[in-house]
């Protein structure tokens, strides 16, 4: 069905180029490349460096599975040389505004489809695992897929200044890679675990040998009364680790340690890691790079 | 996890198309006004204006009182807001966000403002202010019952089945798809189809109400319910269970030699699971699993007023007990805890209990005291809070 809209995409923006030969506006008028997720508008941003302009729609600090855009956004969509989505099902709230875009035939290149894919698996759903970002090999791959695709879409963009900056980047990417390597592997098998209620590692285990022990986090309700059945199951997902830190996004860190400390004498740490979004400048994560090495050091600070 | 096969051939085809487009996009340009970074129009969270993200389940309980007086009891803090006023109130039924109340004035649909998306590997988890977003002109009772797109209404006392456009409804307009001339017991959507049960049995409609796939047989429909599997009724030969609106309706029989006085009159669980409990006549509980296709009678020591599944690693079932006693059982029947008989002075006025079951803990308004009892169901049914909601009708929002 994908191939299918592709196909007449293209054909229908055969017909809209003929028309459009004659009345062309300058390109100033609006972004050349619009990213979807703010990670990939650091890296996109990072290869063409000042040459064109790129619009990236996710906020910092935000939720890739469920920001919303302007129309203006959407417009700007519709009128880029190229749009960069990260695919496989993680920006729920863009698709309508992607699928747009492609029928006005502007060419949309998905970082997922230069990913080896993971599958995750549930009780009750499973699916192709978006968030391959969390491996920089992947990253890598992406990397490669976006130099030959904006060489390919952006009129006029100087190829070879794309190479030079690809070819850093990718070195700036390997770097990473070998950091976090020897950064985990100073922590030895046994300690290689996250406990977490995050469910984006999946890469990051994969690459670095991690085991991801999935860990329900009580929430509010429960947290305001609770008894120890109310911790067994996160009781037992900690002791079976053996590690004592909690990888977890919770409203409450601190009523969470303490009640794991007085229902299941467990004395833990909570640690948070940045997960899909890069933040505001001076956050932590401003850059894909700097999320990567910054939860690097927090996972080998917490388990080292 | 398993490393799939690297997604080749579509990812030539993708190229391919790309390549296409590329060539006849050279010139391509744009007459649109920038739109770059986050401007202030943009909204980061959340699909719906108004409403923040949030990184757990926003639980809150909805209090409706028969002066259709509308509380909101937010169970994460414990404050509690008036949300509106309604016209007097006969009954209400909730699908996990939306309270729909039968009043003197209509059926009025009352937005708690706070519910969960489901994503595959993980979910979101929504909060906006509270608000009546609908009154409808139709009578009750009322059932209602949603999925992310569509949300049907079932006003009993004017034979009608109303469809709603749920996106439109959580902006508080009111948007109708259809409406289909139906005595129904209950109407629930199931994708881009509603599942009727009437006199007539059960089957897949339209939102016109044009049928869909051929009927199944279920005599005096009673309750419905939808589970992990699909959406279950209650007739009198059993279950039926539609799982797509592409797929034929599935007959789950009783088993053979069923005492007609045992079969489930109502359908009550934790939202999402697969397994929802019944009340087997005095005998005990029925417990139907919509992914094995089985009914299971469970004796207990005393017979039941109300039943609800949870459903989760230990089979935890909640009953109230004819005797006004709220008790945390197993899937086997077997006791875990019981409380006083908290609901004895309710029974005896003749009200049924209801039971309300999240991931940790089930929430039983005690109806002659303007409480509502929050049960720990996994640790003996204790008490684990006694929370102030005085109203004639209760329902958990959030999950």
């Amino acid at each position: 069905m994908r191939r299918t809209a592709r196909t007449l995409a293209a054909i229908a923006s055969a017909a809209l180029a003929a028309g459009a030969l004659a009345a062309c506006a300058p390109a100033s008028e609006g972004p050349r490349i619009v990213v979807t997720t703010n990670i990939l508008g650091d890296v996109v941003d990072a290869l063409v460096g000042d040459q064109v302009e790129v619009a990236t729609l996710m906020p910092p600090n935000s939720d890739p599975h469920s920001f919303e855009i302007s129309a203006q956004q959407a417009a700007a969509m519709e009128g880029a040389d190229l749009v960069v989505a990260n695919g496989l099902g993680l920006e729920e709230g863009l698709t309508q505004h992607v699928e747009a875009a492609e029928a006005a035939g502007v060419p949309i290149v998905e970082a997922g489809d230069a990913v080896d894919v993971l599958e995750y698996a549930t009780e009750d759903a499973s699916g192709p695992d978006p968030h391959w970002w969390t491996d920089p090999t992947q990253m890598r791959s992406v990397v490669d897929a976006l130099e030959a695709e904006l060489a390919e879409h952006v009129d006029g963009i100087d190829v070879a200044g794309l190479a030079e900056a690809a070819d850093a980047y990718r070195a700036d990417v390997e770097a990473l890679d070998a950091d976090l390597a020897a950064a985990f592997e100073t922590l030895g098998p046994e300690r290689r675990v996250l406990v977490t209620n995050h469910h984006v590692f999946g890469y990051l285990a994969e690459r670095y040998d991690f085991r991801i022990v999935g860990a329900v986090i009580p929430g509010g309700s429960t947290l305001a009364a609770p008894s120890a059945s109310d911790l067994d199951e996160l009781a037992d997902a900690i002791r079976e680790a053996a590690v004592p830190v909690l990888f977890a996004e919770s409203s409450q860190p601190d009523r969470l340690i303490q009640v794991l400390a007085e229902e299941a004498g467990l004395d833990v740490r909570v640690e948070s890691l940045f997960t899909e979004s890069l933040t505001e400048p001076g956050g932590g994560a401003a850059t894909y790079l700097e999320l990567m090495t910054a939860n690097g050091e927090r996972i080998v600070d917490a388990l080292g | 996890m398993t490393r799939s096969i690297p997604r080749t051939t579509s990812r030539a085809a993708h190229v391919a198309a790309v390549a296409a487009a590329a060539s006849l996009t050279l010139v391509a340009c744009s007459a649109q006004p920038p739109g770059g970074g986050a401007s202030a129009e943009s909204t980061p969270h959340g699909y719906v204006a108004g409403a923040s993200e949030h990184e757990e389940p926003q639980l809150g309980l909805v209090g409706v009182g028969d002066d259709g007086a509308v509380t909101m009891l937010d169970l994460l803090t414990e404050e509690s807001a008036e949300v509106a006023g309604l016209a007097f109130v006969q009954q209400t039924d909730a699908d996990g966000r939306f309270v729909a109340a039968s009043t003197d004035d209509g059926i009025a649909i009352v937005d708690s403002g706070a519910w969960t998306v489901e994503h595959g590997d993980h979910s979101h988890y929504y909060r906006a202010e509270p608000r009546v977003a609908a009154t409808l002109d139709a009578t009750g009772p009322v059932r209602i019952a949603s999925t992310e797109t569509v949300t049907v209404v079932v006003a009993s006392g004017s034979d009608e089945v109303i469809v709603l456009d749920r996106a439109d409804l959580g902006q508080g307009e009111v948007t109708e798809l259809g409406r289909i001339d139906a005595d129904a017991v209950a109407a629930i959507p199931l994708g881009d189809a509603i599942l009727l049960a009437d006199d007539a049995g059960v089957r897949l409609v339209d939102h016109a109400g044009e049928k869909l796939g051929e009927p199944a047989t279920c005599t005096s429909p009673t309750d419905a319910m939808t589970t992990r599997v699909g959406i279950a009724v209650a007739c009198a030969e059993g279950a039926v269970l539609a799982t797509a609106e592409d797929a034929p309706l599935e007959a789950i029989p009783y088993p053979a030699g069923t005492d007609p006085s045992t079969i489930a009159t109502t359908l009550d669980g934790r939202p999402g699971r697969p397994s929802v409990a019944a009340v087997g006549g005095t005998v005990g509980f029925w417990l139907l699993d919509t992914r094995e296709r089985t009914w299971t009678l469970v004796p207990t020591p005393t017979p039941l007023a109300h039943v609800a599944a949870v459903d989760d690693a230990d089979g935890h079932v909640v009953a109230a007990a004819t005797d006004g006693r709220i008790l945390a059982l197993d899937a086997t029947g077997a006791q875990l805890g019981a409380t006083e008989p908290v609901l004895a002075a309710a029974l005896a006025r003749g009200l049924t209990p209801t039971i309300e079951v999240d991931a940790s803990r089930a929430y039983v308004p005690v109806a002659t005291d303007g409480t509502v009892l929050e049960i720990d169901y996994a640790d003996a049914a204790r008490i684990a809070r006694t929370l102030p909601l005085a109203a004639a009708h209760v329902a958990e929002v959030g999950r």
